[in-house]
């Protein structure tokens, strides 16, 4: 296992990877701030960011939730695919490593370019947040913790997951094409729910002329068993920012819980999938 | 001889399409191992399945006496360095690096080993060149230098001449000599070019249709290859009834030129050919190539399924 992380290290900084990830982590930071300062305080705050509240940081965060996985796609593509297509990695086979050894070292960098990635991205948030000179210093608290924490761990599910299509497909190219499309689908499959299960269970209908109304059932309504398994998809799945921004929802624990299953279920496939695959 | 590689009833099938039946292989130590097949006849697939990048559907090899069964197989293969298709190289690092990561692949600590084998293969002077930027011959030798990280003893190469220019061919044969001469190292090697593969190997496979025909040894194949003299004469129609009625055997190549098989001396070709009023214009030895044998050899398969 050394043989293979020192391998896949070596590659990592010698490629230029590392300062290619922090630089564009950086620049993910600032681009993540500047959108969201714009987007929904005006321009005017950039001068005065006293009045940004925790809602600022909360926003801010799930901007590098949304952000951050298409970085990690593109890395991965390039880290793991580019083994994949130059050969190298039979290289590595035909010198006695093991496959999956292999595997878990390119997948231990290619999490390390994540937690690398995530900490600049999030670290530019924070500095502006606390030490932005033109205001006091914020209170850092749990709930901000708790939802960093969580986003982290969902880009981690997402480092393995795209690690996993990379030996999973034999075309590096079509491997980043699923791994980025998977994000704007699993966005637009939590809006969904997200309406869904804000339909109410019965809603008033005022007659004007008699000004007599009446409670009428929701047709839309989801209720029984499909809301039971609506609400776990909804809260596992790793958009849903309705339940994201509650304090005290269930959702953080039970998504961090779905991030760790699916970094296991996606390890245990990649192994089971490199030791398959014929190597070109 | 000792064997290095020995390789026994390895099939290989996709799906319906069997790609390997049954080989069996000796490679001896020491040796540069022509492996000599058309396209589709099963060379690379056996090439892959040696270096442990595929697995074989059934049979088993060893290599240095270790079964592929064996869980020792993942050390034994430090010991062997591989070209399959093409050199598997990172474009985006330079020679030195792209050797140091094979380095580290071995689990080797010292690298000052790297520069004597740049220089083996004629790319100490690339400096930070990246490997994407190289010529295809330089490419091909950068292969080589990371195939021959850590002294193996086995080099298995698939096409390690392929495309490369005249003189990045013979280049690349003293390379290749001068590993086997020098280090010891057995070389297993397939090539379409035959005829360079002739000035290279030591004993022959000839594969087809995942079968293997024939092995041999250079020396036997000298043995068996057709002696011919080549004859380039004013006319071959006049001097061919002369030949059949002396029993002579004999191809006629064009109008002016005509292989003769039979053993006979150049004295009495010009007799013959004053007989029948013909000008030789030359004699010359035109001995069957290696191309030639394995294109009978295929032949009479054919003919015999």
């Amino acid at each position: 296992m050394s043989r293979a992380l020192k391998s896949a290290f070596f590659r990592f900084f010698r490629t230029k990877w590392f300062l290619r990830v922090l630089f564009f982590s950086l620049l993910t930071g600032l681009i993540i701030i500047i959108n969201t300062v714009t987007t929904n305080y005006g321009f005017i705050f950039y001068m005065r960011p006293r009045y940004f509240d925790r809602e600022f940081m909360e926003m801010c965060i799930i901007g590098v939730l949304i952000v951050l996985p298409f970085l990690i796609a593109i890395f991965c593509t390039s880290f793991t695919g580019n083994d994949l297509q130059f050969r190298s990695i039979n290289n590595k086979v035909a010198t006695g490593i093991s496959r999956k050894c292999i595997y878990l070292a390119d997948l231990a960098a290619v999490i390390t370019a994540t937690v690398i990635g995530f900490a600049v991205t999030t670290g530019v948030i924070f500095a502006y947040y606390k030490f932005w000179p033109t205001r006091g210093s914020q209170r850092i608290d749990a709930h901000i913790i708790r939802i960093t924490f969580y986003v982290l761990i969902t880009c981690i599910a997402f480092a393995a997951f795209n690690t996993l299509m990379q030996y999973f497909f034999s075309n590096k190219f079509f491997a980043l094409i699923v791994t980025l499309l998977i994000i704007p689908c699993i966005l637009i499959l939590s809006q969904n729910l997200e309406a869904k299960l804000n339909e109410p269970y019965r809603y008033y209908i005022e007659n004007e002329e008699t000004g007599e109304g009446a409670w009428t059932l929701n047709p839309h309504y989801v209720g029984g068993t499909s809301r039971k398994v609506l609400t776990f998809v909804y809260d596992t799945i790793p958009y849903g920012f309705q339940n994201f921004l509650e304090e005290g929802s269930s959702k953080f624990e039970k998504s961090m819980i779905a991030g760790a299953i699916v970094v296991t279920v996606t390890t245990a496939a990649g192994i089971e999938v490199i030791k398959k695959r014929e190597l070109s | 001889m000792e064997n290095v590689l020995s390789i026994k009833d390895l099939c290989k099938d996709y799906g319906k399409f069997h790609v390997l039946k049954s080989v069996n292989l000796d490679i001896p130590k020491e040796s540069i191992f022509g492996l000599v097949g058309r396209n589709g006849a099963g060379k690379t697939t056996l090439m892959r399945i040696i270096t442990g990048l595929a697995e074989p559907t059934s049979g088993t090899y060893s290599i240095g006496g270790i079964s592929s069964k064996d869980k020792k197989i993942l050390s034994v293969r430090r010991r062997m360095g591989s070209i399959i298709e093409s050199p598997a190289i990172y474009k985006n690092l330079n020679a030195y690096d792209n050797v140091k990561l094979q380095y580290i692949n071995l689990g080797m600590t010292s690298f000052d080993s790297i520069p004597g084998l740049l220089e083996l293969v004629d790319l100490q002077g690339t400096g930070r060149k990246k490997a994407g930027k190289f010529s295809l011959g330089m490419r091909q030798r950068l292969g080589i230098a990371v195939a021959l990280c850590g002294n193996p003893d086995i080099l298995v190469l698939d096409e390690p001449i392929n495309g490369l220019d005249p003189q990045g061919i013979i280049q690349m044969r003293e390379i290749l000599l001068r590993i086997n001469r020098e280090k010891h190292t057995t070389i297993l090697i397939s090539s379409h070019i035959l005829e360079e593969l002739s000035k290279l190997a030591t004993h022959y496979a000839f594969i087809e249709k995942g079968e293997i025909l024939q092995t041999l040894s250079a020396h036997d194949l000298m043995g068996r290859v057709r002696k011919a003299s080549r004859l380039i004469v004013s006319s071959t129609e006049l001097i061919c009834p002369v030949f059949d009625r002396e029993g002579i055997e004999y191809k006629v190549e064009n109008e002016e030129t005509i292989d003769i098989f039979t053993d006979v001396t150049a004295t009495r070709i010009v007799s013959l050919a004053n007989e029948a009023d013909v000008e030789v214009v030359s004699i010359s030895d035109n001995n069957e190539s290696l191309e030639g044998y394995f294109m009978n050899l295929v032949a009479k398969r054919e003919g015999i399924s």
